[in-house]
């Protein structure tokens, strides 16, 4: 199938004192339509850089390199004026803390309304039908359009950011952190919308996430990222029972769910993006660390179908 | 009655939130015993609140037999040495103009336990254990040059420096990276094990107090719900929304992959609960007697609400949802407008010939021109009210209309709702509902722990 959505070689730069800071260093995948892959790392590894440079909202000074195809569009080359048409329209998303993203002094209606006209010149009653129905979508009855943000409660506030994000029925959403701010059962909640809307609205997702536990319920295909880096992209199930890079080894032991038999975790510090160590970046914590890796870059290697790493020894994790 | 909007002109006080509404638990020295619970439920509350940094309302905090919750600040500040606390957010805990040795050392020389010089070898030493090293090196570091998992550990130095025996742990690891969690854990349980430490241990995540707590208390809305051995209760959960919680928790294991069942909605505002049972309304097994609340209704109104055919009749029928109340066991509807009554307003017109007619006596030079104005007005306030009462009956009937709309609509509630229903009625410009009152189940011993469910 064709991919709806295909990154290449995609590096993100920001500007620092110290130097370039490499937030994304030679990111390549591919998004099918109605597929949902998640990007998973710790904090600082550059999985939310990567989600602002698909949408174009870097901050300025930042330097892109690469190429972002939305349907052979390149999205890297538009200008911040067609950017601006595209994202809403053929890119939304959804951030980790919807209560810091809508307006608090405009209603409900005003931000479906902005939202809509700002990308169709349609009658606002058109409009407004469509607010309607894509709240009701939620969950959430019209009768409750010229309320504030401040008058819903946390989930209700994420269903109308969903809401305003299928509005004009994008081809790509991505959830950046969608539930961090949530509790566990409103989390639950809105996971079980986001698997709704793969299905009815044949919409792909990007999921950017620090909890497998989430990509377990919702992926279907996972990247682990390690400073800017992918080191492993493959079938979410093959990655979760048959991960070959040490790195993603440690981050699904680490994980402390209900069935955990023992504490786990990977020891070190992410490292500096500004001066990332030479060769595997993840060297200096590997527990399996050789010569080669420190002197090496690790080639993309497929080992089963679909299923890439990075990593010298990838044959002897298999 | 209630109505909002006079009751904030004229109250004096805000509303008042039973943010923790009647905790009990003990704590034996050397146990970790977890809080847990959604954010609201009071967990953190509770936390303060034994550790008087909170005034509890009522009620009583007792440290080691003694009861300490009417304790002078003075009194209370030498006891604080051997009750701690670490919080979920290190960068916030931690000074940002003191280095990281200066806030471990601090609370020695705060208490007067030892010199400068001794405060700083301490603080060397519980660096060490804590895992920060090199210390020396650390030690003249500021908490921005740290990552967050060191931050946690100089927290939780300085939090054991002063050896208490005695440390809220307020979600120590939440803010953390997942790769690092356990390695807090792990130091906490080190700790514990070298200092005999006893841990109430706040958390909202089930998996983290299965792995470090002996016993848990879930709590919800201010209440603990279900209270006992930690394995009993993840082996076997009985509370409805200890069940929900667990069932909630994403799963990294592939496999269990599932669409969930889940409760409905989200925790209701703590300053109006609902009643009986606080966890009813989005209980999957609720019975009539579990209770009933005004948001029920409103929740009815709102799925209703999402059909267009029924969203028109219950706007039209019922009217706007600023004119409902819900006020403990009844709910009232506003019929109409606010308008004065038609008597008053005869009265009214009465007064005002009778001011014009002395008026214009008084004063016989406008005299005329003033009793013509004042037989007008007579005339102009008759026609008002005798439009008003065609009105008032006709808002008559619509009460009636709204009446059976009500009760229609509350039967085809679900059946908690619509089975607590004692009685639909008119008075005055109000259709009231009545329902059953409910009472809260309380804490019910079930196969050695306490569980507040009437289920049971």
């Amino acid at each position: 199938m064709q991919p709806l959505l295909e990154v290449r070689d995609l590096r993100v730069l920001f500007r620092t004192k110290r130097g370039p800071l490499r937030a994304v260093d030679g990111v390549t995948f591919d998004l099918a339509p109605a597929e949902t892959m998640g990007v998973v790392g710790e904090t600082g590894c550059g999985k939310s850089s990567l989600g602002k440079a698909i949408l174009g909202i870097l901050p300025p000074g930042t330097r892109l390199e690469g190429s972002i195809l939305l349907d052979g569009r390149d999205l890297a080359a538009l200008s911040r004026e067609e950017l601006r048409q595209v994202r809403g329209k053929d890119v939304a998303l959804i951030f980790q803390d919807p209560t810091t993203r809508l307006d608090p002094l405009m209603t409900i209606r005003d931000h479906f309304l902005e939202t809509i006209l700002s990308h169709e010149k349609i009658a606002r009653q058109v409009a407004l039908e469509r607010a309607k129905k894509a709240l009701a979508s939620m969950g959430i009855p019209e009768s409750r359009l010229d309320n504030y943000p401040h008058e819903f409660s946390g989930g209700m506030r994420q269903r109308i950011m969903i809401a305003m994000a299928l509005v004009m029925n994008p081809r790509l959403l991505i959830a950046d952190e969608p539930t961090t701010s949530l509790d566990v059962i409103v989390e639950a909640q809105i996971l079980n919308i986001l698997e709704d809307l793969k299905r009815v609205y044949k919409m792909s997702l990007l999921l950017i996430t620090h909890n497998l536990g989430i990509v377990a319920e919702v992926c279907d295909r996972v990247a682990v990222m390690y400073a800017g880096e992918f080191v492993e992209l493959g079938p979410m199930r093959e990655v979760f029972k048959h991960p070959i890079h040490p790195y993603t080894r440690g981050l699904l032991a680490s994980i402390i769910h209900l069935e955990s038999k023992e504490l786990n975790s990977i020891d070190g510090l992410p490292p500096d993006l500004v001066s990332p160590p030479p060769a595997c970046r993840f060297h200096p914590r590997c527990a399996y660390v050789q010569d080669v890796c420190r002197t090496k870059d690790p080639e993309w290697v497929e080992y089963t179908p679909g299923h890439f790493a990075a990593c010298h020894f990838g044959r002897d994790f298999l | 009655m209630k109505l909002p909007a006079l009751q904030r002109l004229l109250m004096r006080e805000p509303p008042v939130v039973h943010a923790v509404d009647g905790v009990s638990f003990t704590l034996p020295p050397g146990q970790i015993f977890g809080l847990v619970g959604e954010s609201g439920c009071g967990k953190t509350t509770v936390g303060r609140t034994v550790l008087r940094l909170v005034e509890p309302t009522s009620g009583a905090v007792r440290f080691e037999g003694k009861d300490i919750t009417h304790l002078k600040e003075s009194e209370i500040r030498p006891l604080r040495r051997s009750m701690q606390i670490i919080f979920q957010d290190p960068h916030a805990s931690l000074n940002p103009a003191m280095t990281i040795g200066q806030s471990i050392a601090d609370p020695l020389i705060v208490h007067g336990l030892a010199s400068e010089e001794e405060a700083k070898a301490r603080a060397l030493e519980v660096m060490m254990e804590a895992g920060l090293s090199p210390a020396e090196q650390l030690y003249t570091k500021y908490p921005a040059d740290l990552s967050g998992g060191q931050k946690q550990r100089a927290a939780i130095a300085r939090a054991v420096i002063l050896r208490p025996k005695f440390i809220v742990a307020d979600e120590p690891v939440a803010m953390l990276d997942m790769s690092i969690r356990a390695r807090i854990l792990e130091l906490m349980l080190e700790l514990k094990d070298k200092y005999d430490l006893t841990y109430l241990f706040i958390t909202h995540d089930l998996a983290t107090a299965k792995f470090i707590c002996d016993r848990i208390a879930i709590m919800y809305l201010g209440r603990i719900v279900e209270v006992g051995d930690a394995k009993a209760i993840f082996n076997d959960p009985k509370h409805p929304y200890t069940q929900a919680l667990l069932a909630a928790i994403p799963s990294p294991d592939p496999d269990a992959r599932r669409l969930k069942t889940l409760p409905k909605g989200e925790v209701p505002d703590a300053v109006s609960p609902p009643a009986g049972c606080r966890f009813h309304p989005r209980c999957p097994v609720a019975t009539p007697t579990c209770g009933w609340e005004p948001q029920d209704v409103f929740d009815l109104l709102d799925q209703r609400a999402l059909n267009e055919d029924l969203a028109r009749r219950d706007e039209a029928v019922l009217g706007p949802r600023s004119q409902m109340w819900g006020d403990g066991p009844t709910l009232r509807i506003r019929i109409g407008g606010i308008g004065i009554p038609l008597r008053q307003r005869r009265s009214l017109s009465a007064l005002v010939l009778l001011a014009t007619g002395v008026y214009a006596l008084l004063h016989p030079l406008v005299g005329l021109g003033v009793l013509v104005s004042g037989v007008s007005a007579l005339v102009i306030t008759e026609a008002l009210a005798r439009w008003h009462s065609t009105r008032n009956s006709r808002r008559r009937g619509d009460a009636v209309r709204a009446r059976e709309h009500l009760a229609e609509v509350l039967r085809t509630a679900p059946e908690p709702l619509a089975k607590a229903v004692r009685r639909v009625e008119i008075e005055g410009d109000w259709v009231v509902a009545e329902f059953a009152p409910t009472a809260d189940p309380g804490l019910r011993k079930v196969e050695g722990r306490e569980v507040r469910c009437v289920l049971y």
